[in-house]
């Protein structure tokens, strides 16, 4: 049984006709078209698929369209812009963290998140906010100093 | 000084294009039935109904393949004695490991796909089944495929000219021997977990006769050709797209059963057809890896000079035989024998075996690990065994310089590499002189504090050959297309510039193609660490061909005599003249001249070379910290110093290194992909149970670069990406051991858990109060 959703994602209004129950990252690539955020295990155990709810960095393959309402979705797309990206953005340039980039969108949405909350973690609170992150490409360490980093920016 | 990655910045705003955010118009989505059983007779298959379920296209079976003339997707390099079965896309009359896909459903979306797939009926007659490597040889262990007896996929008898006599030898050698250190090692079966899962989109255009198979593979041209053979096509008639991958690791080079039954059932239905596996799937669809138990024996004089090595290597190859299975289980194990050490006489012996479970296929390392993690634990054992200091005893044996290029007992030449600079540097990196009383002021702490010792070395090359094609298209920029993909190695941020460096032009002038056979570019896939030098050789080569071309050229245009141009920075150059003309005139100029039949060919250039494997090597090492009344480990430090030749990209390389010691760390720590050994089924099938190394489990790693460059490649470089994973297993492990007291870990196999170590340390601390 269909029902029509209004989202905002990216500060845009989009509706989506769709199961209730259907997570909300399959109408974000499916019905919006947004190639971000990922698909990593469906099952909240890795992250790529992280995005924004009201500023909280939630996984959205767990989050049922219906929960959604009129919060506030922000993809890695809608982050920040070409002009003007994120500090998270450029930290993780700079300090060249990437390797495939595919499990990207849930360290830098969850980074983003975790310093909007806490301007100026510990390693230890940036290691908990991060735990339950997956990179096979074992980027860590770097990502550990991309958080760091982005923390100073943000002064 | 920096030089950031070119992918970085569309990947960082969300704009990467992986399998899944390229939908094709029109395209259709497939679901595998696959098998719920490790060994079963299909006794029936009844997909009528799942035929008119709602959205429901097709539904493909064995039948469907058969009679398209797609019998097999199992393609091996030849071996003396190899048996390789045939492999149905689609399950025939019998499934040999769970997640075998039985059948194929298509339909308008991915859901209904899976519905219907609920309504297809296939019984089956369960059959015994056997998934451990040392029960598979049995007597009496049920038997997987009539060519194979005992389940023995291949007995090879190593790379000896006359096995048996030199197997005699070292026998006597190690009769005679003042010690002789004996283990017997497990490499368990690790579950590969790229981030991304894997898929395909297949497409049939009729009025051309042509398929397109878009897939996250490791190089587009190797899995053409096997596509094209498996499906009985020729070359012409089947393109291959890899856009952005998602992480690989070896395990997306080969071909997968999907794959032709996606371009069958486009064909059938005129549409695109897309699979994308979901998780679950994932575990149950990928190739794995390791999973083989290694038996050695080394011979030591009264001083600890190593005399001679025997290996016995037992390798799971899973139900069906990978693209390289054996291979690598074989021929990649052997090669590294023996490391960095001088060791004068070397008997290996391989055993492969067929067993009810997933295919073993080319996992980061691909026999390399294997092969180190064995020597370095039996180093460990013959300092132990022999009391002399487990770092003396190393230094002892390594090959010197002096000895260089060096020809092992295996037949390997080695052309370069420093090893004793490169050991003593890694120990002076990790304060080894240090360590004991580190270790006091642990033990005060009631911690049990170890170093864990890995000296390593590999072949990285694999196939020599690769192409590489440097074209203009028009304006002033110069592409330069490549057969290696990258997935997560910057190969953009790489190759390019090596193109640019040449011509004395902005890398932005430089473009990278990849991915997509119609560039027409021969080569293998970007496996064996083997990218950088044998593209890197093969960019180097295209660019110096088609300046030489540029010469005739400008030379023709200018009326002057070909010696007298010269390129430099951009220009072809008129030697005491000011004559001259740019680089992408010259390629214009030419391709007027070609146009009028003046010339044979244009710049574009595009060139097959051959690359002679390169050696990386160095030493890691490990110190962790034990807290003997939990078990739980904390990687205090980890120090490697490497030499992977010439360096073309600092961050690339560190990144590599980092990566590769993640996933050595991941083996020698924490996982296990457990099959029950009762019914078959995986166990660990979930993030959930199977565990990955996480940001808060990772050391602060030191890693220091000392090369060396290789002689048998222009740019000097060797390889990078498995050098971490290679030495990193052995190094943990023997920290972990050399952290336990006394004998309890002696034996000790990966992984490393928390409740093993805490075993173990349980059964010191018993010791000591004795
Ligand atoms: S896809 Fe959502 S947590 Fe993995
Ligand atoms: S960069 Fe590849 S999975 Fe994280």
């Amino acid at each position: 049984m269909t029902e029509k959703f209004t989202l905002n994602v990216n500060g845009k209004t989009q509706t989506v006709d769709a199961d209730p129950d259907m997570p909300l990252l399959y109408a974000l690539r499916n019905d919006l078209g947004l190639s971000n955020p990922h698909f990593g295990c469906g099952l909240a155990q890795c992250g790529a698929c992280t995005v924004h709810v009201d500023g909280a960095a939630v996984r959205s393959c767990v989050t049922p369209l219906s929960s959604v309402g009129n919060a506030k979705v922000v993809t890695l797309s809608g982050l920040g812009t070409p002009e003007k990206p994120h500090p998270v953005q450029t930290a993780f340039i700079q300090e060249e963290v990437f390797q495939c980039g595919y499990c990207l969108n849930g360290w830098v949405m969850t980074s983003a998140a975790l310093l909007e909350q806490k301007k100026k973690p510990t390693d230890a609170e940036i290691r908990q906010g991060l735990s339950g992150l997956k990179c096979r490409c074992g980027t860590h360490m770097g990502i550990l100093r991309a958080v760091k980093r982005a923390s100073e920016m943000m002064g | 000084m920096k030089q950031p990655r070119v992918e970085d910045d569309a990947l960082t705003r969300g704009a990467g294009r992986f399998l899944d955010d390229a939908p094709q118009p029109g395209e259709l989505h497939a679901y595998f039935l696959r098998s719920p059983h490790a060994h079963a007779k299909v006794s029936s298959l009844d997909v009528e109904s799942a035929r008119t379920a709602p959205g429901v296209l097709a539904v493909l079976t064995a039948a469907d393949m058969k009679a398209a003339n797609i019998t097999s997707i199992a393609r091996h390099v030849p071996m003396p004695g190899l048996v390789i079965p045939l492999r149905p896309p689609l399950a025939d009359e019998r499934v040999l490991h769970i997640g075998q896909p039985v059948a194929a459903v298509i339909a308008e979306t991915a859901r209904q796909a899976r519905d219907a797939a609920e309504m297809i009926n296939v019984e089956y007659d369960v059959l015994p089944s056997v998934v451990d490597v040392r029960q598979a040889i049995k007597p009496g262990a049920p038997q997987l495929w009539p060519e194979a007896p005992n389940n023995i996929n291949v007995d090879w008898p190593g790379p000896a000219a006359d096995p048996a006599a030199n197997a005699a030898e070292v026998e006597q050698i190690i009769a005679n021997a003042a010690h002789v250190a004996r283990i017997t090692v497990v490499n368990q079966r690790l579950i590969v977990a790229s981030m991304e899962t894997r898929g395909a989109t297949g497409s049939y255009d009729a009025a051309s006769d042509r398929y397109t198979l878009r897939v996250c593979s490791q190089g587009v041209s190797p899995l053409r050709d096997v596509m094209a053979s498996v499906m009985g096509l020729k070359k012409e008639q089947l393109r291959l797209i890899t856009e952005d991958v998602g992480g690989a690791f070896g395990m997306k080079s080969p071909a997968y059963p999907e794959y032709p039954v996606v371009l069958l059932a486009a064909k059938k239905l005129g549409r695109p057809v897309h699979w994308m596996s979901d998780r679950s799937e994932a575990f149950i669809s990928d190739n794995q890896g390791r999973d083989a138990v290694t038996e050695g024996a080394l011979a030591l004089d009264d001083k600890g000079h190593f005399l001679a090595l025997r290996v016995r290597h037992l390798a799971n190859v899973g139900g069906f035989l990978s693209v390289a299975g054996a291979n690598l289980a074989t021929v990649l194990f052997a090669k590294c024998f023996p490391q960095m050490y001088r060791i004068p006489k070397i008997d290996i012996g391989v055993r492969c075996v067929f067993t009810n479970t997933l295919p073993l296929g080319p996992y980061r390392g691909a026999g390399r690990p294997e092969s180190n993690y064995a020597m370095e634990r039996l180093v460990e054992e013959a300092a132990r065994i022999t009391g002399i200091d487990r770092a003396k005893l190393r230094r002892r044996n390594l090959i010197p310089r002096s000895a260089i290029p060096f020809r092992t007992e295996v037949g390997t030449l080695y052309d370069s590499g420093d090893f004793p600079v490169v050991y003593d540097k890694a120990l002076a990196q990790a304060d080894y002189a240090g360590f004991n009383k580190r270790r006091r002021e642990s033990t005060k702490r009631g911690r049990w504090r170890g170093i864990g010792i890995s000296c390593f070395l590999e072949h990285s090359g694999g196939s020599p050959t690769e192409g590489a094609l440097v074209a203009f298209p028009g304006g002033n920029v110069v592409s330069l297309g490549l057969n290696v993909q990258s997935t997560g190695q910057g190969h953009a941020s790489v190759f390019p510039q090596l193109v640019a460096q040449r011509l004395g032009i902005p890398s932005e002038q430089v473009i990278h193609r990849h991915g997509d056979t119609d560039m027409g570019i021969e080569g293998a896939a970007s496996v064996a660490s083997r990218s950088a030098m044998t593209a890197g050789s093969a960019t180097f080569r295209a660019t110096e061909a088609m300046l030489a071309k540029g010469v005739v050229v400008v030379a023709k245009a200018l009326d002057v005599a070909q010696d007298k141009v010269s390129y430099r920075d951009g220009y072809f150059e008129v030697a005491s003249t000011n004559h001259r003309l740019s680089l992408f005139d010259a390629a214009s100029r030419a391709k007027e001249m070609f146009a009028r039949g003046e010339i044979a060919e244009t710049l574009d250039t595009n060139i097959t070379v051959d690359t002679p494997l390169s050696f990386p090597n160095g030493c890691h090492v490990a110190e962790l910290e034990i807290d003997p009344d939990t078990g739980v480990i904390t990687t205090l430090n980890y120090t490697a110093v490497d030499d992977n030749g010439t360096v073309l990209h600092p961050a690339i390389l560190y990144g590599q290194l980092h990566g590769g010691i993640a996933q050595g760390m991941g083996q020698a720590l924490m996982e296990f992909a457990h099959y029950d050994s009762e019914n078959g089924q995986l166990v660990t099938g979930s993030f959930q149970d199977y565990a990955l190394p996480r940001a808060e489990d990772m050391p602060p790693i030191h890693v220091g670069v000392h090369a060396v460059p290789a002689t048998t490649n222009p740019l000097g470089v060797k390889g990078v990406g498995e050098a971490g994973t290679t030495a990193s297993i052995a190094a943990f492990m023997n920290a972990v051991m050399d952290a336990i007291p006394g004998d309890a870990a002696a034996t000790l196999d990966m992984p490393a858990t928390q409740e093993k170590v805490w075993a173990a340390c349980q059964k010191a601390k018993a010791a000591q109060g004795k």
